[in-house]
């Protein structure tokens, strides 16, 4: 039994030691949430529109983080997107919000250019830098950088701002008898 | 790549080594090697695709009504990786329309319909000597290979040039030359060697010669010993004891290239990697032979041997015109003997369903395949899957096909991505051996789909991020200087005095300068005068 009390010594205050350090550590670099918007934010479809009631993806993932926002607020992203941000936090997956809008498929924005009057309102409400164009001259989409998040439409005042389907979409050629859960729209 | 490149200890082909999985099928090939090599008769037209090949399709040079010769340039390589597209006949160029594409209904690109004249009258550069190919540079021998239009003939398509001259991690010792089949029914290689043998050799040689190679190694399956002979003769008379006529034995899928290669020299072809990686290059016997006849008899890629078999009244191999429609192949064939089979292009596991027989062979139409009524398995029958591990027994790719399968259903794309859904290489091996009949092939093409699709939607979910980024940042530097600006003005209308002080700082400082101007002035006019 006496042959115990080295043991006790020496480990006992090595343990308080070691949990001491770790406590601080934990401390230290315990502030993840930087680390946990991103990666929320990655999980989102990028299309800027706004329609989950932030000014864009990643203030909704910052208001996720900070558990100010449920994860069913983005419809261009849709039950694929509420599944992975429940996968990631440890959530329920829940149905989509409505009240935010419908899921549809991914679409384009096209400027009609003989309509446009050159008013530039479109390019000011436009997310990410879609739209080329100068005051008084014509305006056009540029389809490479365009998310289709369809800001750029209530402002024209002679709507002349359409919105197609993606045409470069590759067409999805999956024989009838292959039943997969659809994750392409 | 991670680690180091595993190394050849015997030389390829000097002892076989066994792949992993795979199947032994029955061969049907004798069906259709019962009759001698043949050309058909000039067709009413030619369907030639302008993507025939791997990468962005040819675009057209020639117009509707245009005459061409023979061996023409039609439509020159798109960008990127792409390659051209040669008149297989004199004729006249009737129209060019967007059609589907000969195995794909889902893709469609610029199709040129050439009537032919039939008067095969060659082009010019065709007559033209170019020189003895042994004096020409790699890279000349590669232009050359690329302005011939040649891709992979085995059916990957991939623009040979490219593929020879992409990275070299290890320095190139050994060519192989891929003639072993292994889908049944499919004969054109053998075939071809058995008329050509000694040409294909050569051909062999002019892409080791660029390559700055002499090893050469010819596989083919073990029960053809008549082939194996020919080959043997045509080597001797060549007299090139660097050629190698190695027999591997036919288990399918051996004629896979990575596939064929571990059985050669027992090396792994990396994941990631190509047979490149391991110092490697390995071209189909038809290739080969392509090479040789655009070398050393300036023909572009205008022509190939294709087998027409299955449920066909006279089954054998033309030597025909790219771009002939699939019906006239099917009447010189006496057509077909049962009037509800399939069309298929390739062999019958891995092969593609005709979209339309009006539409012209391409490059890499191997295999006209009848497959008749009763030989197809609807696909609608399968069960669940019992776990019993067959199909992960005979993955030539040493992958679980059941697992992928469940990743798949799930939707699950880490999992998929885990278990290296992309080195499958569709051999069909698994579908073929599940007692649940599952069409495992079919649900890993589809996955290959969704993952290229998802990852294309990342790239741009990236990209919007940035661009919305670097807006944000743009919006806020612009209020900033904005309210800098102001900010600066209220402090100039609060304090008239300051302003004063300013203005006379900024009048002094011009003056100043007016001055020293002055002062150089006089200087330089001093200086010249
Ligand atoms: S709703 Fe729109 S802005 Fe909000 S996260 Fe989804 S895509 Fe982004
Ligand atoms: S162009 Fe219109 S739809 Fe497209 S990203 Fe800009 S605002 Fe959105
Ligand atoms: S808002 Fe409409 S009219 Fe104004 S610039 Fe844009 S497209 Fe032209
Ligand atoms: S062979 Fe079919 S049933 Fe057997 S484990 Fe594979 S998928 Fe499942
Ligand atoms: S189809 Fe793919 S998974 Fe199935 S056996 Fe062939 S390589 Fe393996």
């Amino acid at each position: 039994m006496t042959q115990l009390w080295p043991t006790l010594i020496i480990l006992g205050p090595a343990g308080l030691l070691i949990g001491i350090g770790l406590s601080i550590a934990a401390r230290r670099w315990q502030d993840h949430s930087d680390t946990m918007i991103e990666r929320i934010n990655k999980l989102l479809p990028q299309t800027q529109c706004e329609q989950c009631g932030h000014p864009g993806c990643r203030p909704y993932a910052r208001a996720i983080a900070r558990g100010e926002a449920d994860i069913n607020r983005c419809p261009p992203g849709g039950d694929t997107t509420i599944r992975a941000l429940a996968d990631l936090l440890g959530k329920q997956v829940k149905a989509l919000d409505s009240s935010c809008g419908e899921h549809k498929a991914p679409l384009l924005a096209v400027i009609d250019e003989q309509r446009c009057i050159g008013c530039t309102l479109c390019i000011q409400a436009c997310p990410v830098d879609a739209i080329a164009g100068a005051a008084k001259w014509m305006h056009t989409v540029i389809a490479a950088e365009c998310t289709g998040c369809e800001l750029c439409l209530p402002p024209c005042p002679v709507d002349c701002i359409d919105l197609v389907s993606l045409a470069d979409q590759p067409q999805r050629r999956i024989p009838a008898h292959v039943q997969i859960p659809d994750l392409a729209a | 790549m991670s680690g180091d490149l595993p190394v050849m200890i015997h030389p390829a082909g000097a002892y076989l080594h066994g792949f992993h999985g795979g199947l032994k099928l029955r061969h049907y090939k004798q069906i259709s090697t019962a009759r001698a090599l043949a050309q058909p008769p000039l067709p009413e037209y030619l369907q030639l695709s302008l993507q025939q090949h791997a990468g962005s399709p040819a675009i057209a040079v020639v117009k509707p009504g245009q005459h061409v010769t023979k061996g023409e340039l039609l439509a020159r390589a798109g960008d990127g990786l792409s390659a051209p597209v040669h008149a297989p006949t004199s004729g006249t160029i009737a129209e060019i329309q967007t059609l589907p594409l000969l195995r794909k209904p889902a893709r469609s690109a610029p199709s040129i319909r050439l009537h032919p004249d039939g008067e095969e009258r060659w082009h010019p550069d065709c007559e033209r000597s170019i020189g003895n190919w042994r004096d020409f540079t790699p890279a000349q021998t590669m232009q050359r290979i690329a302005a011939s239009g040649i891709v992979g003939l085995g059916g990957a398509v991939f623009p040979t040039a490219s593929k020879l001259s992409s990275q070299w991690q290890t320095p190139a010792h050994t060519l192989i030359i891929n003639g072993a089949e292994c889908e049944p029914y499919i004969s054109c290689d053998e075939m071809l060697m058995r008329e050509h043998a000694s040409e294909v050799m050569l051909g062999a040689r002019i892409v080791a010669h660029a390559l700055g190679i002499t090893e050469i190694v010819i596989a083919i399956e073990d029960q053809l010993g008549a082939l194996a002979s020919a080959l043997e003769t045509a080597r001797s008379q060549l007299n090139d004891e660097h050629i190698l006529v190695v027999r591997v034995p036919a288990v399918y899928p051996e004629g896979g290239e990575r596939q064929l290669i571990k059985m050669l020299t027992g090396l792994e072809v990396p994941s990631d990697g190509y047979p490149q990686t391991l110092g490697l290059a390995c071209i189909n016997v038809a290739t080969a032979w392509a090479v040789k006849r655009a070398l050393l008899d300036r023909e572009p890629l205008i022509e190939r041997v294709i087998t027409v078999t299955g449920a066909i009244a006279e089954p054998r191999n033309w030597l025909c015109l790219l771009g002939t429609p699939i019906q006239h192949l099917l009447q010189c064939s006496g057509g077909l003997t049962d009037p509800g089979a399939r069309l298929v292009i390739g062999g019958p596991v891995m092969g593609e369903q005709v979209t339309d027989p009006a539409l012209g062979i391409d490059k890499g139409s191997n295999c006209l395949l009848a497959l008749a009524a009763e030989q197809l398995r609807e696909p609608q029958q399968s069960m669940p899957c019992i776990n019993c591990g067959e199909c992960v027994r005979v993955c030539p790719a040493m992958l679980m096909p059941q697992l992928l399968y469940h990743g798949i259903r799930k939707g699950d794309h880490a999992l998929s991505n885990r278990l290296q859904l992309t080195d499958c290489i569709e051999c069909g091996c698994c579908d073929l051996v599940c007692p649940s009949q599952i069409p495992l092939t079919d649900y890993f093409r589809a996955g290959k789909q969704l993952q290229a699709q998802q990852r294309q939607q990342q790239a741009r979910a990236d990209k919007s991020a940035l661009r919305h980024a670097a807006r944000e940042q743009r919006l806020q530097d612009e209020a900033a200087q904005a309210a800098r600006k102001e900010a600066e003005r209220q402090a100039r209308a609060s304090n008239p005095d300051q302003a004063q002080a300013v203005i006379g700082a900024a009048l002094q400082r011009a003056r100043l300068r007016k001055q020293a101007q002055k002062h150089n002035r006089n200087d330089t006019d001093g200086d010249t005068s």
